[in-house]
């Protein structure tokens, strides 16, 4: 079926499966960052923002994602630059790939709350699991990106 | 599972009219729907049907069913149980998903948001059917083929949900909801059987006595001896926490 999609301020005409995911649909459209880790909704490898909030787009349906704006890291590119500068400098960028989904995270967490608390950066986070550099670094990174980019 | 066709009517009509027309599978949230094997001609969403809201009435709140999980959290309308319910269901991402009709419709036993539901005394609205207490709608198949429109219950005093995870994000060991209005319900979800209902409560009781004839059994996740042990802590905590309050 086709679909029309609005994705990164660009709009798509695309042909889907009826039941496709937006994870495969954007992986299609040759948007690479957004990453297929555990296709469960478990990891958040695969978090894109879609109008203003934040999915796993492997169990997220395509059509459901008509006339709707989804940004993944390549609309956010130079917030997403800020936010993995803090990210390496603290050494947690190592795979690199739950990178995409954290940073997704972070973008949407900033959007939506005011002023967190590593308490509310830990919970907010919970659903990005990473399996290399482990979650204290990432805390740090965060902290120190917000306590700069606050007020973006 | 997967769908031949996904549908997207406007109203609870069209909805029906769809479920007459071949198989199908009604699709909530979603999300699990995800996990399952299975080929089936339709996929019914119901996204499309305006049923994500919050209403704060006099005496009652009501909850159209797909109102996601995330939404709940947000809001200050509820109980303190409802927020502390979803706050460990997946990540932020999975509850802007998760809906309340799919958590509910799906009669999961390991439901943290059903647990309490069920110690809120709340009411199930569906489309055909029309009303039924949540917990007979969870105990028989009295309403089959029909959309699950509303989620009801009555406002209480206190109200206090906990819940035993081995990780963060994970599905309970055991959960345990206590609500107090006009009566004292106890709700125990997770054991790993559906949530049951302590009812008609006697107040000079313990957290033991109390929960002495709820059954708690044995799975993967732990034993039911290990889960008895650890419902009556919870409990014996949240009967503390509701004194002080009181």
């Amino acid at each position: 079926m086709e679909v029309k999609l609005k994705i990164n301020g660009r709009e798509y005409n695309h042909s889907i499966k009826p039941d496709e995911y937006l994870l495969d649909t954007l992986r299609d459209l040759g948007i690479k960052s957004v990453k297929r880790g555990c296709d469960t909704t478990s990891c958040g490898s695969c978090s894109v923002i879609v109008d203003g909030k934040l999915v796993p787009s492997c169990s997220f349906y395509t059509i459901r994602a008509q006339e709707k704006d989804v940004t993944t890291v390549e609309g956010i590119y130079e917030e997403a630059d800020k936010i993995a500068e803090y990210i390496t400098a603290e050494g947690v960028e190592q795979c690199g790939f739950c990178s995409p989904g954290l940073v997704m995270a972070v973008y949407s967490m900033k959007e939506e709350l005011e002023n967190p608390t590593l308490e509310d950066i830990k919970h907010y986070l919970a659903g990005n699991i990473c399996r290399c550099s482990g979650y204290e670094g990432q805390h740090r990174a965060i902290l120190k990106y917000l306590e700069v980019h606050h007020e973006c | 599972m997967r769908f031949k066709e996904i549908v997207q009517p406007t109203t609870l009509d069209q909805v029906v009219s769809e479920m007459n027309n071949s198989k199908y599978t009604i699709i909530g949230g979603g999300l699990f729907l995800k996990l399952q094997k299975g080929y089936v001609n339709k996929g019914i969403d119901l996204s499309k049907l305006n049923l994500d809201y919050i209403r704060d009435e006099e005496d009652r709140i009501r909850i159209g069913a797909m109102t996601t999980l995330r939404e709940l959290e947000k809001s200050s309308l509820f109980p303190d149980c409802i927020g502390q319910s979803v706050l460990q269901v997946g990540g932020v991402g999975l509850r802007n998903l998760a809906t309340i009709g799919g958590s509910v419709s799906g009669k999961y036993s390991f439901s943290d948001i059903g647990t309490a539901l069920i110690a809120l005394d709340a009411r199930l609205r569906f489309h055909l059917y029309g009303e039924i207490p949540m917990i007979e709608y969870l105990n028989s198949n009295t309403v089959k083929n029909d959309i699950l429109v509303e989620v009801s219950f009555s406002k209480v005093g206190f109200s206090s949900f906990k819940a035993f995870k081995h990780n963060y994000t994970d599905f309970a060991l055991v959960n345990i909801c206590v609500t107090s209005g006009d009566k004292i319900r106890i709700a125990v979800g997770a054991r790993p059987g559906k949530a049951v209902l302590i009812k008609d409560i006697n107040t000079k009781h313990n957290a033991q006595e109390l929960l002495r004839d709820v059954e708690f059994s044995n799975d993967f996740r732990g034993t039911g001896a290990y889960r008895r042990s650890v419902a009556e802590t919870m409990l014996s905590d949240i009967l503390k926490e509701g004194l002080f309050w009181k």
